[in-house]
């Protein structure tokens, strides 16, 4: 796993990679439009094309929105967390209340969760200050024990 | 005229029922067999007391001898009279029943007596005590019987009531978590895409601007001048952001509203939590805005700092959308809804005025429209719960729901709902007792 445990001056040095997943086709751009200026954004329609990507390109954020039809959004937290477990998840929702999110929210599967319908600025705010407190302090997973 | 009084005497001893003969003075001038048994003494006692001038009451008396003397009366009227159900103390100390009857005779030689007769109906009295006793244990059975019954069928009826109704909340609440579902993702992107909108704007104007203030060749500025003249850029400048305004307002507006059906949609539990009942009300009236729409003014008073109340929001919700959708329909045309929200008993408890400018409720109906199906709305306009279950819900809630009409309006509902939340009664202690 190559981003796992990359020198934080690595990470910082090239754009933030943001892979957003929505099956909304409108709101997938929307996510991409919002990004645009903050990084590198790779958009996915449901959680096989996420995966797809995540295996071949360093994801650090993972915005996705949670009803996604075979995969959902919570699910693909889990796998994702399971394996690339630097990546920072954010789930986007219009179920604030669902039981599964909000477990893995507790569980810190989920980094934040953001209510729909959102505000770009304000996405992108939550989105980047996961970000800074990553390059600030490094969870302990993110480096090689 | 002895020969009348023979005869009387003689028909007399025959007879079954005691009698006697007496004079105006009630000195007893004969007397049958029977009357002996009741007065005690012996034969030829008997005989002496008679012999010696005694009086009726003296050897037998009734129970009424000591108020009125039927005798006597009778004497004096000259007309025959009977008591039924007169008590007297038998000669051997057994209490009877008798029928007693009384007729003057006038034996023609100016001596009027009157003939007592006395029949015991002590047997015949027991008996119907008894069978009215029977009787009314019978009837009383069969009352208890028909109040059960009515009882269970009112059990029932609300017991279906309460499940009918749930069953309307539950797919109501469903029908608009839906909605509210299906609306996220559009307006999300309306919503979203707005400030990309104006930002593109904003930047292609400042081009356009950067350009018009540019030298440009003189074809080209003419070519210029047409376009901006085609397009009426001035307008065009000065309105866009206007309606970018709108638009982010109707989106901001539906996104309200969204938010306000999800709160509506999760309102199942049973739990009570600090409420601002306030916003309640006006989710409500934005959830029935349709019924309202351009119909019905609705005007709000709402006192400063109204509390919090501890509630089962959801319930108590349900309480305003019901008065609130039976004010909006109750009014016919165009007309008002007031409410008016204030803080009562020194803060303990919130009150609720909703007035409308409808017709009132009809004064043969007011104790009538809570029970449970009771409805004057067309047959699937109204089930006839809204009130019944507005009425068990504030209730619960230790507070009360009262209306009437107003002489100067519609009708007036009134909630009155205690802020700190039904008063948990003691559980009783077993072990302090
Ligand atoms: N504001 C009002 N003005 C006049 N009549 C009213 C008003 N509110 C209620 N009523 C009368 O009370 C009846 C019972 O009201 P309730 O809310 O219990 O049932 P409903 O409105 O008929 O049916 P549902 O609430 O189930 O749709 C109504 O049918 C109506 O006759
Ligand atoms: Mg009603």
């Amino acid at each position: 796993m190559a981003d796992v445990g990359a020198p934080l001056d690595q990470v910082a040095a090239r754009p933030t990679h943001i892979l957003v997943v929505d099956d909304e086709v409108f709101n997938r751009d929307l996510m991409v439009r919002t990004f645009a200026r903050s990084g590198e954004v790779v958009a996915a329609a449901d959680g096989a094309a996420a995966l797809a990507v995540l295996e071949r390109w360093p994801v650090d954020i993972l915005v996705t929105d949670l009803a996604l039809g075979r995969l959902s959004g919570v699910e693909l937290a889990h796998t994702v967390r399971a394996r690339w477990p630097a990546v920072r998840i954010v789930v986007v929702t219009g179920f604030d209340h669902d039981l599964l999110l909000l477990q893995a929210r507790a569980a810190g599967v989920v980094d934040d969760v953001i209510g729909k319908p959102w505000h770009p600025a304000q996405l992108r705010e939550r989105v980047l200050a996961l970000l800074a407190a990553r390059l600030v302090t490094p969870a302990a997973g993110d480096l090689s024990p | 005229m002895a020969k009348l009084y023979d005869q009387i005497t003689q028909l007399l001893e025959g007879s079954v029922d005691a009698a006697v003969v007496i004079d105006a003075d009630r000195r007893v001038l004969h007397y049958n067999l029977a009357y002996e048994g009741l007065t005690g003494l012996r034969g030829r006692q008997l005989a002496e007391k008679v012999k010696g001038g005694a009086r009726c009451f003296e050897l037998f008396k009734l129970e009424i001898c000591d108020q009125q003397c039927l005798g006597c009366k009778v004497h004096d009227v000259g007309r025959r009279l009977r008591v039924d159900e007169i008590g007297a103390r038998r000669g051997d100390g057994e209490d009877l029943t008798f029928i007693v009857s009384a007729a003057p005779v006038d034996l023609g030689d100016g001596r009027r007596v009157v003939v007592e007769t006395y029949r015991d109906v002590t047997a015949d009295v027991r008996i119907q005590r008894r069978l009215k006793v029977a009787l009314d244990y019978e009837r009383r059975a069969k009352e208890d019987l028909e109040e059960k019954v009515r009882e269970r069928t009112s059990a029932l009826r609300a017991a279906q009531a309460q499940l009918v109704h749930q069953e309307k909340m539950s797919s109501l609440g469903r029908l608009v978590a839906g909605i509210a579902h299906e609306l996220n993702n559009p307006i999300n992107f309306v919503y979203g895409n707005v400030d990309f909108l104006g930002q593109y704007m904003e930047d292609l104007l400042r081009l356009v601007a950067l350009v018009d203030g540019a030298e440009l060749p003189s074809a080209l500025r003419a070519q210029l001048d047409v376009l901006k003249a085609e397009i009426e850029l001035d307008f065009l400048i000065d309105d866009w952001r206007k309606l970018l305004r709108s638009i982010r307002a109707g989106a901001e507006r539906t996104a309200d509203i969204v938010a306000d059906l999800k709160s509506f949609a999760r309102t199942g539990g049973t739990e009570l939590a600090e409420t601002d009942v306030v916003a309640g009300i006006d989710t409500t009236l934005n959830l029935i805005g349709p019924l309202l729409k351009n119909r019905v003014d609705v005007r709000r008073r709402i006192a400063p700092k109204v509390p919090r109340v501890v509630c089962n929001g959801g319930h108590v919700n349900q309480v305003f959308m019901n008065v609130l959708t039976n004010a909006a329909q109750a009014i016919v045309g165009t007309g008002w809804i007031d409410v008016t929200i204030d803080t009562v008993d020194d803060g303990a408890s919130i009150k609720v005025v909703i007035t409308d400018s409808g017709p009132g409720i009809k004064p043969e109906l007011m104790a009538k429209i809570s029970d449970p199906f009771f409805t004057t709305k067309e047959v699937g306009e109204g089930t006839g719960l809204g009130l019944w279950i507005c009425a068990n819900i504030v209730r619960a809630h230790g507070g009360s729901l009262t209306w009437g009409n107003r002489a100067d309006a519609g009708a007036e509902f009134v909630v009155m709902l205690p802020v700190r939340g039904p008063a948990t009664r003691p559980e009783p202690d077993p072990g302090r007792g």
